[in-house]
């Protein structure tokens, strides 16, 4: 018997992965695919962002200092080599701290190095002459006094980092005069800084050639040696990490995971650091993925759900047909497929119902032939029989005893034909509903006790003892004669295919509203292949041992077609070798 | 049933492993990283296996500074101690704990106690002035600071402060005297069996004329500043540039100007810087090398 599981069809199985082969390899592709191609195109983007940003930052340091060296690049328009005047001097230094607040000092040098002119924040009105600086010996003089800009170290003051500017001044004639130099505050520079923006989170920061911070976008951390941090001494040693093959993912000094790239900046051996926190930097790519996810599990369900449903739509047509064909292989030939798919397969349940149409017709023509066939040789075997007995009994003149055998022969021929014709009229009847029953409350001891009386002569000829203990059973719903029938076909096959000297048992018993009755034998057994088709019609056991036993093989159909008239049912159960018990049950009265 | 069970079996496990598929690759690709960075612990580790130290002298740790500070007057100058000095030189040592603590980005700290009386020296002006204060006056430095020390940190001393002179474990000790009179001088305080300063020079690879014997024993370094510098409005932008750059000398750092041409190889608080406000002014990186800042 079938079970309804789903997963229990191979036909099933197979389109369930075959689709998902089809359609879940290709998404589960896609979706990896999708996924790679989001992180790529993310990494992409942090680079590019981090590049833009950096390099437009680095663009505006860039001018800022330029623009403030360009201060420092003074020409005079006279031709004297000596050293401007001090009220010149004086006047040049007012101008230039009242006009570029981020200038804490400026000062004159003289070509032998010493101060001429100083004013700071602190003394607007100049230095005392005492604390004029000798600066000989200072880098920015010597710098600037061989006609080149000076830009110097950052320094750390208490005023923020500064870094000192010197450049040379010159003459008409580009011929270096005296120096000037100034101390610039990098407040500027922590501005652009503090401006630059790198998602909700990200940062900027800078640091000097000795990696101390002179900025950072949040203020905080500064002049802190991050000369150990990741990156910085890398790019102070002139290496930029730009690009998506430059962008670093590490633990910041500032905590937490960051993305980091950065830039060097050659001419002041400074090192601009952006990081972005990779929280922030991944917020978008970690909900693009989660999507794709939860999208791709989504469409994965629904793939598989709409792979169920496809081949259920495939295989319950095809189970259909299936139990049709097994209908229509059991003689039921009025089977009918009921298939509603609007495609071939519902043309295959049509053809398949034309098919049955016209084997019932088939069965039906063959049926009236049988009939006809039968009942017209009913009259000539009966004549047959009846004149053998007529010779056999001296109505033609003597007889000789080998005439008697031959005629004997002739006349168990003749047995046999009649017991053919009147099997294939009773079956002819049963097919077309012609078998007549009368059932009526009949107690079934009388039909067997009759029956074995009757078969008597067979059971001695091969040494076969019966054993009927009737007992006080109940009236059945049974019509005598073919009760009679029944038993003397379940019995004469017993002692068919019982060996010389084997046992029969008739027994009872009282099952719920069922009187069912059992002819136990001690016979050759049937296997379980022959068991299935033993109710069929001119099915004959055929085995070495039962080979030459003569039948028509349409006796266990009878006897079929009989009990189920009566209501009743018949079945077997057998092992080859230990014998049969043939059961049928009847209803009670 | 077998055939069934394997079927179903592989149908749950197939679920399954595209499921665990898709969960792993999404953790691998948003969670992974494209290339690794060093550690941050490895940046910790190395800042802290650093500490600041006197200049030249990694074994001399800086990391703590307490300096402790007098105003010493003269006895014929007595008239002349400044009752509030306390609240003058308050002003000054903020700015030079907050410039140094800059310059050494929070390597090394100073915290200052500052002795609330001007301690009034036993010996008059001439005593304790030298003739010539080229070299700043170190004998103005060399026996006040003895006196301070005999008077205010041996139990004996009649201005002996138990908490005040108590040792200050774990720091550096700097002695700082504000001085009623001429001078402006530091320097570090060795402990040496030598028996001559020209042993302890050689000892020291430093100019004989550079090292004085001294009987101070609670603290490392001293320094002496004139008063003026700190309280005179003539100096008073630069006062505490003027302190500190003599403090640095306590701490062992060099001058960084020709005391004969004025002329300075450097134009921080060590050199051309000295004259500048202190809010202006820096230690030039090759020092902070040299005191472990790098």
């Amino acid at each position: 018997m079938r079970s309804n599981n789903i997963f229990q069809s191979k036909l099933h199985n197979k389109i369930l992965l075959m689709m998902m082969l089809v359609g879940v390899v290709p998404l589960l592709a896609s979706g990896v695919l999708s996924l790679y191609s989001i992180n790529v195109s993310h990494r992409l983007n942090v680079a590019e962002i981090e590049d833009v940003l950096l390099r437009g930052t680095a663009e505006e340091l860039s001018s800022f200092i330029s623009g403030v060296a360009g201060i420092f690049e003074l020409q005079v328009s006279f031709e004297q080599t000596s050293d401007i005047e001090r009220e010149s001097q004086n006047f040049i230094l007012d101008q230039m701290l009242k006009e570029h607040a981020d200038l804490e000092e400026v000062s004159f040098i003289s070509l032998q190095g010493i101060e001429t002119a100083r004013k700071n924040r602190f003394y607007p009105v100049g230095v005392l002459a005492e604390d004029l600086r000798n600066e000989s010996g200072a880098e920015k003089f010597l710098t600037a006094r061989l006609g080149r800009n000076y830009l110097g170290p950052v320094h750390f003051t208490l005023r923020g980092p500064m870094m000192t500017i010197a450049a040379p001044v010159k003459n008409k004639n580009g011929i270096v005069i005296s120096v000037l130099s100034g101390e610039l505050n990098l407040r500027g520079i922590a501005e652009i800084i503090d401006r630059a923006r790198l998602g909700n989170n990200g940062y900027l920061y800078l640091t000097e050639r000795d990696g101390f911070t002179i900025a950072k976008s949040d203020t905080s951390a500064l002049h802190e040696n991050l000369n150990l941090a990741p990156l910085v001494s890398d790019i102070l040693s002139g290496k930029n990490y730009l690009g998506p093959e430059g962008q670093m993912r590490y633990d910041s000094v500032f905590g937490g995971k960051v993305v980091g790239a950065g830039l060097y900046f050659p001419e002041l051996s400074w090192a601009l650091i952006a990081e972005w926190p990779v929280a922030d930097a991944d917020a978008i790519l970690n909900t693009l993925s989660r999507q794709t996810v939860l999208f791709s599990f989504a469409v994965f369900l629904a793939t598989i759900a709409f792979s169920v449903f496809l081949a259920r739509q495939i295989v319950n047509p095809i189970r259909v047909l299936e139990s049709g064909a097994k209908q229509v292989a059991e003689g039921k030939f009025e089977t009918r497929v009921t298939i509603k798919t609007g495609d071939e397969i519902e043309e295959l349940g049509d053809a398949f119902n034309e098919m049955t149409q016209g084997l019932k017709q088939l069965q039906e023509l063959k049926d009236e032939f049988v009939f006809i066939a039968a009942h017209e040789l009913k009259t000539p075997v009966a004549a047959i029989k009846g004149y053998l007995s007529l010779v056999l009994d001296g109505f033609a003149g003597p007889v000789s005893d080998q005439i008697k055998e031959f005629i004997g022969k002739v006349m168990n021929a003749n047995t046999r034909l009649i017991r053919l014709v009147e099997d294939l009229l009773e079956v002819a009847r049963s097919e077309a509903g012609r078998l007549e029953i009368a059932v009526s409350p009949t107690d079934a001891r009388e039909p067997i006790r009759v029956t074995l009386e009757e078969l008597k002569p067979l059971l001695e000829e091969k040494g076969i003892v019966v054993s009927y203990e009737a007992g006080d059973i109940p009236l059945a719903l049974a019509d005598s004669t073919r009760l009679r029938e029944v038993m003397i076909n379940l019995i004469g096959n017993a002692i068919k295919y019982s060996p010389k000297g084997g046992k029969i048992f008739v027994t009872h018993e009282v099952s719920g509203r069922e009187l069912i009755t059992r002819i136990k034998d001690t016979g050759y057994g049937i296997s379980p292949e022959a068991r299935k088709k033993l109710f069929g019609k001119f099915y004959r056991v055929q085995t070495s041992v039962t080979k030459d036993i003569p039948g028509t093989g349409l006796g266990l159909f009878i006897v079929k077609q009989i009990v189920e008239k009566m209501s009743g049912r018949i079945w077997v159960e057998s092992k080859e070798g230990e014998g049969s018990i043939f059961s049928f049950a009847l209803p009670l009265a | 049933m077998k055939a069934i069970h394997r079927n179903f079996s592989l149908f749950v496990l197939g679920l399954a492993a595209l499921a665990a598929l898709a969960v792993g690759f999404n953790v691998f690709w948003v969670g992974g990283s494209f290339s690794a960075g060093p550690a941050v612990s490895g940046y910790r580790a190395g800042l802290a296996g650093r500490g600041a130290h006197i200049y030249k002298n990694p074994g001399a740790n800086i990391e703590k500074i307490s300096m402790r500070v007098f105003h010493a007057v003269p006895k014929n100058k007595a008239t002349e101690a400044i009752g509030s000095w306390p609240g003058l030189a308050e002003e000054a040592l903020q700015k030079v704990s907050a410039f140094h603590e800059l310059q050494f980005g929070g390597k090394s700290k100073i915290s200052y106690e500052i002795f609330l009386r001007p301690i009034v020296l036993e010996r008059d002006n001439l005593y304790y002035d030298s003739d010539s204060t080229n070299n700043g006056n170190p004998h103005a430095l060399i026996t006040v600071a003895e006196e301070i020390e005999r008077r205010v940190f041996r139990e004996s001393g009649d201005l002996f402060d138990k908490n005040f002179a108590a040792p200050r474990e774990g720091s550096y000790p700097v002695m700082g005297i504000i001085y009623e009179g001429v001078g402006a001088v530091g320097g570090i305080i060795y402990d040496s069996d030598a028996e001559s300063p020209e042993a302890i020079a050689k000892e020291l690879n430093v100019p004989a004329s550079l090292v004085y014997r001294v009987n101070v024993t609670s603290s490392d370094g001293f320094f002496l500043l004139n008063r003026e510098f700190l309280f005179d409005p003539r100096y008073a932008p630069r006062g505490a540039t003027i302190l500190y750059h003599e403090f640095a000398h306590a701490l062992g750092v060099e001058d960084r100007y020709d005391a004969k041409t004025d002329r300075a190889s450097s134009d921080d608080i060590m050199g051309g810087g000295r004259r500048e406000p202190i809010e202006m002014n820096y230690l030039d990186p090759t020092t902070l090398k040299e005191m472990g800042v790098f």
